[in-house]
């Protein structure tokens, strides 16, 4: 195995042991040192209110491709919807669920009819609530727009894989009168949403979703693990600068290879 | 009390197909004993997955066109555009048989669904650009209005030099402080931004892995 392979697979070993390690000792202590993120704050008042109106509450997913990297923000966004659909399950209407990907919709609906099962709340899911909007980007935010419009959202919801197509959606929430809270791994979007929105979702926080909704224990120790190794690999690329700058990394790299 | 226990044999397939892809990554497929399989069984569990996503592109397809009928039959505000959208699906699926058939999918000249694809569906999407460029321009316009940051102020001032310095040939402003900005400053704070994604990345796909997310519901 090459010299990148071993570190990398030993990175993503300490990574899990360090989550395991972590979900345990907070298991014991039950308490979480939480970080005000207002976007999530307002993701929970619009829940209320969508169920207090009986408004509709939109929620997209993105479209990011599930077979690809950005398929970890979608995930983040299913665990999420899983805990909004819980949340507002007592509404008398379901949430609308948008996606620009096909296995992302059959994923969204299996998300909506699972959780309601669990709920003993079958009857109240319609796989017309899923639905996949457009395959381009483009087309993803236009078709959007009028199902926005028509539904009277009261909550738009957007967490997953979006470039700057993302202001469409700002800006039919706005038409519609709905609070919009965007999330998203791209930075093009990154920058599009930090624009937009007062309480903006930026870098990992996006990730940070399903701990800020209760999602389960791991959930709330990956943030923790993530701070850490956040640090770890700050002090490594220091390091590595340190080295270069010392002309030291030539010596570095013959006492790794065991060269004389 | 009878209880009904169901055993998660999605979850258990899931976790050791994610598990043999994994390592078949970082196994090259030269290591003794087990790299060659893990390589190839890895190669063939992603061959498979990239067939079966394109089956479900096959089923949003459908999903889609189901809801706007759907749509179109029952009366509302935008049954037109759902109609629209179903009759655009079906004669474009019309044409893709077309061309199959007389075999012009290949021939640009001839493909009836490439002409579609460059006389309706490229303009349309540059004319959305266009109007992605004025909503934008809105959305920066409104931040001055909004109660402003630290952050915020800088973000705008950033915005404005190298938005200045791309389009007009200012002095020190196009030379000097936009190659600076860009090259340095934007660059480090991708580098920022990518490496808390990766690490949100990685514990992401670690709770998918162990079974703790299970986004096909099992």
């Amino acid at each position: 195995m090459s010299l990148s392979g071993i570190f990398g697979l030993l990175f993503v070993l300490i990574f899990f042991g360090s989550l395991l390690v972590s979900s345990f000792v907070f298991r014991q202590k039950r308490e979480f040192p939480w970080r005000d993120i207002a976007a999530f704050k307002n993701i929970q008042h619009a829940i209320g209110l969508a169920v207090e109106d009986g408004t509709t509450f939109h929620f997209s997913l993105g479209r990011g491709l599930i077979n690809a990297l950005e398929s970890a923000v979608t995930f983040v966004g299913l665990r999420m919807l899983e805990r909004i659909t819980r949340l507002i399950a007592s509404s008398d209407r379901q949430p609308l669920v948008t996606s620009g990907e096909g296995a992302v919709n059959i994923l969204s609906r299996d998300t909506l009819q699972a959780t309601y099962r669990d709920l003993g709340m079958e009857s109240q899911y319609s796989p017309s609530a899923g639905l996949m909007v457009g395959p381009t980007p483009l087309s993803y935010a236009a078709g959007s727009i009028p199902l926005l419009l028509d539904e009277k959202i009261s909550a738009n919801v957007l967490i997953g894989h979006y470039g700057s197509e993302v202001a469409f959606f700002y800006e039919a929430g706005e038409r519609a009168g709905a609070s919009t809270v965007a999330g998203t791994d791209h930075l093009e979007g990154q920058a599009v949403i930090y624009a937009a929105s007062e309480s903006p979702l930026v870098g990992e926080e996006v990730f940070a979703g399903g701990a800020y909704l209760q999602a389960g224990l791991l959930h709330q120790s990956s943030l923790q693990v993530q701070d850490i190794f956040r640090w770890v690999v700050i002090i490594l690329l220091l390091g590595g600068a340190l080295l270069k700058l010392l002309n030291l990394e030539q010596l570095l790299l013959a006492l790794i290879s065991g060269a004389p | 009390m009878k209880q009904n226990f169901r055993f998660p044999w999605s979850a258990v397939l899931a976790i050791a197909v994610g598990f043999v892809v994994t390592l078949g990554y970082f196994i090259p497929s030269s290591a003794p004993v087990v790299g060659g399989t893990l390589a190839s069984l890895g190669d063939y569990f992603l061959q498979v997955g990239v067939v079966l996503a394109a089956v479900a592109m096959l089923v949003g397809l459908i999903n889609l066109a189901a809801v706007h009928w759907t749509r179109f039959r029952t009366a509302g505000e935008n049954r037109l555009g759902s109609g629209v959208v179903v009759i655009t699906m079906i004669a474009t699926f019309l044409l893709g048989t077309i061309d199959y058939f007389w075999g012009w999918l290949e021939d640009p000249n001839r493909s009836l669904t490439q002409y579609v694809f460059r006389h309706i569906q490229l303009p349309v999407e540059r004319s959305l650009m266009a109007l992605l460029v004025v909503i934008l321009t809105y959305m920066a316009i409104r931040m001055f209005r909004r109660r402003m940051t630290v952050y915020q102020a800088v973000f705008l001032g950033v915005f404005m030099v190298v938005l200045l310095g791309t389009g007009l040939d200012i002095p020190y402003i196009t030379d000097t402080v936009k190659p600076w900005l860009s090259n340095v400053w934007a660059v480090a704070g991708t580098r920022g931004l990518l490496l808390g994604i990766g690490l949100g990345t990685l514990a992401s796909g670690l709770r998918v892995l162990s079974g703790v997310d299970r986004p096909y519901g099992g």
